[in-house]
């Protein structure tokens, strides 16, 4: 397969730090009002590790700073980042990663989170 | 050597990301599954227009013909649709053909009996690996909106969701395909129904969960966490829509699952946080199974339709077994004693610990006369940690035991219905109970004796 370039794993290092820092963002907990929350947050947080997998190891999280306090907006931020650059400059598995946070917005704007 | 074909698939990446991210919502599967198979079929050419000599099949193209299994079997899928054969193409999916068509025009510049230059290798690689992404793309988007179809037209028009709900099942083998080529590793099958997948990802996870304990860093227990907090989630979501549906009593949601559920969500939280904490700042990687698993566990349990399956109630039953027996895993990883972190992680934590509990003082004087931990290496925790993270793990579990035990409401259910049709009993009320437990019959929650 082909070699990621370096701004393709920038980038996607960046998409990873934003999907990071998502992950630490505070949801209110109380189950019955923030549910839809809760379960966008619990996809970003798996979402995060699926991405680092792709990097190679030692690479730092921190770093990035979502542009909004919004789950979604981030996560919409993220799938912006990872059309930076031609999906061959990625790493292998980036077409899966991408699918998966689609799918994450996809089903977050229909309402069907919950 | 610019690439000419780049900007092309970048475009069609475009718009097959458009259609992904409105598949969800768009009312048009039927445009959606005729414009598919056209691009399939588009990109079958496009593929075939790369010389197919062998030094063209070299080391970094990628080889095989993919698409000709794929074409076949869209174009008979969307024949088979045949309520939706008179259905236009999606307009962006029709983009997308015009967007590969003149691709293999420019590719086709190219020709076999030259060896090929290192830049035309390249513009091959590159065509290729995009046409996999597109059409993979595209391909869970026709996926994912025959599944929502299937799903709506369940209780209006059953026969027609059966028969749109297996264009899903053969799209799904289609997306498995161009998924194995994007992947160097297999991929797992797609298996043959919802819920069968759900309950052995659910089994596939208890078992690794308790393999991988042995040797789990902080980010695989920080993903443990995440798995479990998704589960239980997940369990309260599917416990609403089955309210919704009339088949478990609003009561037993509101006044006893939901809080269960809502604390042991709380708590799982509270776990994670820790084993955040407990991170360096160039953190280990998780064990990529358990990522994988928990990334397989969270597409299934949002399948469309999965709460609408009888053996649902089972499903989530033993969801919140196996997520209790992640919070023992937790539990026993957090009061591990040969458990280390970094210094400065083990610094900072201990020390949050302390300002915040009681016998401060003791505490303090304790910690500054060992030295207290700072770097990056590995260290011990101190006593004052170890305390609180054995109360962390303690709480998770308690409220894992007690999600489980409310979860007694369905298991309540399906034993009554099962017995209900054993019995031959028809009309069975709504949100009909067992008996009230007595001396004589005890409840499900009775201490048994002998």
């Amino acid at each position: 397969m082909l070699t990621p370039t370096v701004e393709a794993e920038a980038s996607l290092l960046r998409a990873t730090q934003l999907l990071w820092a998502a992950s630490l963002i505070e949801v209110g907990l109380d189950l019955p009002i923030d549910l839809s929350e809760v379960l966008l947050q619990d996809s970003i947080r798996i979402l995060v590790w699926q991405a680092a997998a792709l990097l190679p190891e030692g690479v730092p999280l921190d770093g990035a700073q979502p542009a909004s306090p919004d789950l979604l907006a981030t996560l919409e931020q993220v799938e912006a980042e990872l059309r930076t650059r031609p999906i061959w400059e990625y790493p292998g598995g980036t077409s899966q990663l991408i699918v998966q946070i689609c799918d994450v917005i996809g089903e977050t704007r229909a309402g069907t989170l919950t | 050597m610019t690439n000419p074909t780049t900007p092309l698939i970048t475009a069609a990446d475009d718009w097959a990301r458009s259609i992904l991210l409105d598949s969800y919502t768009n009312p048009h599967t039927d445009q959606l599954v005729q414009g598919w198979a056209q691009v399939m079929r588009s990109a079958a050419q496009t593929w075939d227009a790369v010389p197919g000599g062998p030094t063209w099949q070299s080391v970094n193209v990628p080889g095989g013909y993919p698409f000709r299994s794929v074409t076949a079997a869209a174009t008979q899928i969307a024949a088979d649709a045949t309520w939706w054969q008179h259905s236009p193409p999606d307009p962006r999916a029709a983009q997308i053909t015009n967007l590969f068509d003149h691709a293999a025009d420019s590719i086709q510049k190219l020709r076999d009996g030259v060896p090929p230059t290192d830049g035309q290798l390249q513009q091959a690689a590159e065509l290729r690996a995009g046409l996999l992404h597109v059409s993979y793309v595209l391909t869970h988007a026709a996926a994912t909106g025959t599944a929502r179809t299937a799903a709506q037209l369940s209780e209006d028009d059953p026969a027609r969701s059966e028969q749109v709900s297996m264009l899903n099942t053969r799209i799904l083998g289609v997306e498995q395909i161009l998924d194995a080529h994007l992947r160097r590793a297999p991929y797992p099958s797609v298996p043959p129904t919802q819920i069968d997948a759900l309950d052995q990802t659910l089994n596939t996870l208890a078992r690794h969960a308790y393999e991988v304990q042995s040797r789990a860093n902080p980010a695989t227990n920080l993903v443990l966490a995440d798995i479990g907090r998704d589960l239980t989630g997940n369990t309260g979501r599917l416990a609403i829509q089955s309210t919704v549906q009339g088949r478990l009593p609003v009561g037993d949601l509101q006044d006893r699952l939901l809080p269960a559920l809502g604390e042991a969500v709380q708590q799982w939280t509270a776990s994670r946080y820790t084993w955040v904490r407990l991170m360096g700042p160039r953190q280990d990687r998780p064990d990529p199974q358990s990522v994988t698993i928990g990334n397989q566990l969270r597409r299934q349990l949002r399948a469309p339709g999965l709460a609408d399956h009888p053996a649902i109630h089972a499903s989530m039953t033993i969801a919140l077994n196996i997520t209790t027996e992640l919070a023992v895993l937790n539990h026993c990883a957090l009061t591990n004693p040969d458990l280390q972190a970094p210094g400065g992680s083990v610094g900072r934590f201990t020390q949050d610990v302390i300002n915040s509990g009681p016998n401060r003082w003791n505490h303090l004087t304790n910690w500054y006369a060992s030295g207290p931990a700072a770097g990056p290496n590995p260290v011990p925790l101190p006593e004052a940690l170890r305390g609180h993270l054995a109360q962390q793990g303690q709480a998770t579990l308690d409220a894992a035991l007690t999600a489980r035990s409310a979860g007694n409401v369905l298991a309540d259910r399906s034993g009554y219905q099962t017995l209900a049709l054993h019995q031959g009993q028809s009309g069975a009320k709504p949100h009909g109970r067992p008996e009230a437990p007595s001396r004589d019959r005890p409840g499900p929650d009775a201490p048994r004796i002998g």
